[in-house]
């Protein structure tokens, strides 16, 4: 048990655990909207222009702080990432 | 009103106009013709009222005035009508039925007029409601999307926070066994 680290074991085990439920949610969700949109019907045809506009017409100004919090939390994860090496 | 009264003398005319024909003939057709004169009277006047019927129908159709067949036995110069007030009475009758025809025409365009306005003043407010509604429905969408998105980023924001504070006490712990172990 030389070298075993309870808090670096549950921090790599919540760190796979977290990470593949993010990416088979994140790929499930995708796989949706592209059945979703896909396919030659004139209401999917019609739905994927008004997505288009959707996404066009999508302003920044609403969720402006929302997006400045998440940039200012990144950064410090990565900072703190940074650190983590030198320590 | 002066036509109206003409008019009616010549229907008159017409009707009464036989029956002085009979009567006048009625010393040469000796015994016996005060009953044949009453009768061609009668007879005479009912067909001069055929004849004007068949006369107005015609000239509302629109179709020719055909020239009305006598009958043998009662065909006479004298019970003929003279040529000129033929056509008198049938440029009569055409003017008064061209005169109804334009006011009826002219009622039934003004009436048409009226109901396309109503129909025009009635769908260009279904297309403004329409237009409105519309409005407010992408208005509507707009703001469930914003609010959507907003909700989302809100999510990934709260979960970004526990992962630096994580990453943060990775840190410390990693910083603390650094410590104590000299």
């Amino acid at each position: 048990m030389d070298g075993f680290d309870l808090f670096a074991f549950y921090r790599t085990t919540l760190f796979l655990f977290l990470g593949t439920y993010t990416l088979l949610l994140t790929i499930s969700s995708v796989w949706q909207v592209v059945r979703l949109l896909a396919g030659p019907e004139r209401h999917k045809e019609f739905l994927r222009t008004y997505v288009s506009y959707q996404l066009l017409t999508m302003r920044i100004r609403p969720v402006r702080g929302e997006l400045l919090q998440i940039a200012a939390l990144v950064a410090l994860l990565g900072v703190v990432g940074y650190l983590h090496t030198l320590v | 009103m002066s036509n109206g009264r003409r008019e009616h003398g010549e229907r008159s005319e017409a009707g009464g106009g036989p029956a002085r024909a009979g009567g006048a003939r009625r010393p040469v057709s000796g015994p016996g013709g005060a009953a044949t004169g009453s009768a061609g009277g009668v007879r005479g006047f009912l067909r001069g009222v055929r004849d004007l019927t068949r006369e107005v129908v015609a000239i509302a159709r629109g179709q020719p005035v055909e020239p009305i067949e006598e009958d043998d036995e009662q065909a006479s110069p004298a019970q003929s009508p003279p040529p000129e007030k033929a056509s008198w009475k049938v440029n009569v009758l055409h003017a008064a039925t061209e005169r109804l025809r334009g006011a009826a025409d002219e009622y039934i365009a003004a009436k048409l007029d009226e109901i396309e306005a109503r129909v025009d003043a009635k769908l260009g407010e279904i297309e403004q409601r329409i237009d409105e509604k519309m409005l407010d429905l992408h208005r509507q969408l707009r703001e469930a999307r914003d609010r959507e998105l907003r909700h989302r980023l809100r999510l990934l924001k709260i979960t970004l926070l526990f992962t630096v504070l994580v990453a943060v006490l990775s840190l410390g712990y990693k910083l603390a066994i650094k410590y104590w172990a000299g």
